[in-house]
Formats: C-alpha cells, structure tokens, sequence
C-alpha cells in the first residue's frame, strides 16, 4: 500500500494550485466591481450636485438669439422706466469681462417692440441640499469654466434656501443673464432683495414682471409682499 | 473484514482475458469487421491502433470465438528469436513437432505452404508485431502469399510502425482495422458493464457521471490507463474503508479520490 497521507498532502497541493485561478479571477472581479461601484457613486454625486435639471439645456447653444434677448432687456428697462424706476437688467449674451450694468434710458420715439410669446416647456427643477460646502464651490468653478443655466440656478435656489440671500440674488441675477426667461430665478431675485430689505426694489421688480407675465406663482408672491 | 471496494479493485487489474472482454459499440464493429476480413481471401489483415486501444483482447476474442470453425492461432508475444518462431509455426502447420537437433527450411517451409493451398486455410493473430523485426516480417509476407496462412498483424500506432507497414506490406492486397480509444459515452459503458459482471451493483452507481467525465479525461478513453485508474481509485477507497471509514463515502465516489489516484499514476502534477 501506498502512503496516503502523503497522496492526501500532494492533492491539498493540486487543489489549492487549481484554485488559484478562482481566487486570481474573483479579486479582479471583484476589485472591477469596486471601481464601478465607486464610478457610479462619483457620478452620481456629481448628478446631485451639479445637474439638478431634469430637462437639460445645451447651454452653448442659447434657446433665443442675442437679438431677441437684448429686447426683451430692453422692454423690461422700459417697463420699469414706466414706473418711474431705472432696473439693472443684463444682457444675456454678454461676456463675462463685461459684467458692469448699464442703465439704458428708453427713447420714447422708439418703436414699442414686439416680445413674441412663445410657448416654453416647464422645467421641473429638483433641488438636492448638501450641507458641504465644497460641492457648492465646485459647482461655481464649473460655472466660472462654462457658464450655464442649470448651474446657476442651482446656486440661486441653494443659497436661497440657505439663507444666503445676497448670494442668491447675485446667483439668479446670472441665470436672468443667461435666460431672462426662467421665471424662477427672477422670483428667487425678488425674494432675495425682499429678504435684504430692498422690498419696495423688489415689489417694483415683481409688479414689472407681473406687467409682462401673467404668472399665479408671481401673483400669489405679490399678495403676500403686500 | 475484506473490504467491499477489494473485489472492485480486482474488477480492473489489467488482463487480455476473454473473461474480461466487454462488448462495446466500437468493440462490437471492429470484431465484427475483424470476422468479416478473415473470412475474405486476403493475405494479409492489419489490427493496429495506440497501447492499451483493445487490440489484444480483441484477438483473443476472435480466436476463441472461431477456434471450432477455422484454424486459428493467437501468437500473444514474439518469439525471441525467429528459430523458436518457424519451430511454433512448423508445429501449426504440420502438426508435429520439429525434431530435435534440425532447423526449419525458410524456403522448404514456403513450399509446404503453397501445397496447402485450397485445402487448408490457417489463420495466424499475431500480437505486438511491431516487435518483429523487419526480416521476419519481411518473412511473414513470404509465407502470406502462398494463400494458404493468413495473417492478422496488430500493431501499435506509432510513426515509426506506420514505417514499417508501407515499407513492407503496402503492396500486399489487406484489410486495415483501426481501433481507437473509447468515447465518453463508450468508457462509462465499459466501466459500468465490467462492476457489473461482478454483481458489484452499488459500486457501479457509485460511479457518478462527473466522476467518469473525469476519468476520461485523464485516460483519454484508453482501455488499459482506464484499468490502471480505476485499480488505483478503488485501491484508495478500500485503504480509506479499512482505515478512515469516514473518508469515504459509499453512495458516491468523491473527485477527490479520482484525482489522489490520477496524481498518484501522474495524470496530473502538482
């Protein structure tokens, strides 16, 4: 008879050898499932912080042309003209460099312009609060790289809802740059002013909008300045 | 206590008994086509396939299947030398013994083979004819054509045999059978068939398929490296019955055994 204990020993050897290649392909398995874990995680946290629009815009590609934005800039100084109030309004297409505001007094011999109503579609916003104060800061640095809607807007209605009124303003002050026509973000500007004691600045802004808008969120946020 | 795995064991040990012959698919065609061949006027019948394929038993089978209807003849291994061979073939071919002191006459013993023929047709099996050497099978092809013997040549499948075959026979009329390791399916049969013919029931079922798969693998269907691992695996589970009865389990034999016998034979290494 043979020595088994010694057979048994060599095939413990044999095993464990051929298990190796189990054991090899499990760890990259797994360590490949980690880092797709970790990607989609990333990526999901930037999703949250930096994309809080549903329906996202190409921000390249503004929806109206610098024309048709200089003039509804125009019709807003107007409008607020009317009221005996200069507005600080900002074309939307202007560079960054040149971010001092004007004040355009509007010729009375001019013709009124035409503001074609065009139908816009809802964007359903979601806002995802994070206390971290990095990811806000990221969000600017990618806003500062590539100026655009959605993230401005973030950053109006987070610091808004943080209580960071002058921020928030200055925020939805650059979406209004970017799209005058968002109606959120010049409500959260009406607010922000509102909440930094500038209520009759505010109340001239709204009565503005409201003047051009038949909005029931503005309407309802007069009555309640009021 | 004789263990029940010991007359399992002993199922596998390595014969060309008749006793042991297992009909297969293959085995049954080729025995078949073998019968067929010696029934046909050729001089010359070529058995050949690799080591442990199932030639020798095959001839075994034939020549005991047929000893009471023809002459036949199964020359297990090689004489020695060729005088021992001409002395056994003059024996066969005259019925007596050669006298003492006297050597065969090659050339009187071809005559004698040529008066035979028609009257009597004398069938030789000869077994490892590889190890024949290339005079005598050059011979052997002599005596072939008097029609009068007929040769049966097995042989291992080799390149250098193959040789040997064109060399010397390429132009003889024959039949070439070739005999080729068992299929999967084959193998269980044969393994199951030879447990059974010694009522040992359990321990064919025993015999699980992935066990057999396996043991296919490692022998590669051949017939003698399938005996030689199953001793060893039964060799095992009678050590383990006798020793560590816990080791082993009756309903199923573990991969485990299988593979500490295939390493043991060196099928596989560490």
């Amino acid at each position: 008879m043979f020595d088994i204990e010694k057979l048994e020993k060599e095939w413990e050897r044999y095993d464990r050898k051929r298990r190796r290649p189990r054991y090899i392909m499990a760890s990259v398995l797994l360590l490949i499932a980690s880092l797709g874990y970790f990607a989609y995680t990333e990526a999901l946290f930037q999703k949250i912080i930096g994309s809080t629009l549903v329906e996202k815009k190409d921000v390249t590609q503004p929806s109206s042309s610098s024309e048709s934005v200089w003039k509804e800039h125009k019709l807003y100084t107007k409008l607020l003209e009317k009221n005996g109030t200069n507005m600080q309004v900002f074309p939307a297409d202007a560079p960054m460099e040149k971010e001092d505001i004007f004040i355009e007094t509007i010729d009375a011999k001019l013709p009124k312009p035409v503001v074609a109503k065009e139908e816009r579609k809802p964007i359903h916003l979601e806002i995802h609060q994070t206390s971290s104060v990095d990811a806000y800061k990221d969000v600017e640095r990618r806003f500062n790289e590539a100026p655009n809607v959605e993230d401005a807007l973030f950053l109006a209605k987070a610091y808004f809802h943080k209580g960071v009124y002058k921020k928030s303003e200055s925020w939805a002050l650059k979406t209004n740059k970017l799209d005058p026509e968002i109606e959120e973000s010049w409500l959260i500007f009406i607010q922000s002013k509102a909440r930094l004691g500038e209520k009759n600045e505010a109340l001239r802004v709204l009565t503005a909008y409201l003047k051009q808008h038949h909005s029931k969120e503005a309407e309802k946020l007069l009555e309640s300045m009021q | 206590m004789k263990s029940r795995f010991t007359p399992a064991k002993e199922v596998f040990v390595d014969s060309v008994d008749v006793e042991d012959y297992i009909e297969l698919e293959a085995s049954v065609a080729a025995y078949s086509l073998l019968e067929e061949s010696i029934s046909k006027p050729l001089k010359m019948i070529l058995l050949f396939g690799r080591p442990g394929t199932g030639k020798s038993i095959l001839l075994n089978q034939i020549a005991t299947k047929l000893k009471y209807q023809k002459e036949i003849y199964y020359f297990d291994t090689p004489a020695n030398q060729e005088k021992e061979f001409f002395q056994k073939l003059f024996k066969i071919l005259t019925k007596k013994a050669l006298p003492k002191n006297t050597e065969v006459n090659f050339s009187a013993l071809v005559d004698y083979c040529k008066t035979l023929r028609g009257k009597r047709e004398i069938i030789i099996l000869l077994d490892e004819a590889q190890l024949y050497s290339a005079e005598m099978m050059e011979k052997i092809r002599l005596l072939s054509d008097s029609r009068a013997v007929k040769f049966v040549i097995a042989l291992h499948k080799t390149e250098n045999e193959d040789l040997i075959a064109k060399e010397h026979f390429q132009s003889r009329i024959w039949e070439v059978i070739e005999l080729k390791n068992a299929s999967k399916e084959d193998q269980a049969t044969y393994i199951h068939k030879k447990l059974l013919k010694k009522n040992l029931f359990e321990i064919a079922n025993s015999l699980k398929k992935k066990n057999l798969e396996r043991i296919h693998t490692f022998t590669e269907g051949n017939f003698r490296e399938c005996n030689k691992l199953l001793y060893t695996i039964f060799e095992i589970c009678e050590y383990y019955d006798e020793n560590e009865p816990s080791k082993v389990n009756y309903e199923e034999v573990s991969q485990k055994i299988v593979e500490m016998a295939a390493l043991k034979l060196g099928y596989i290494h560490v």
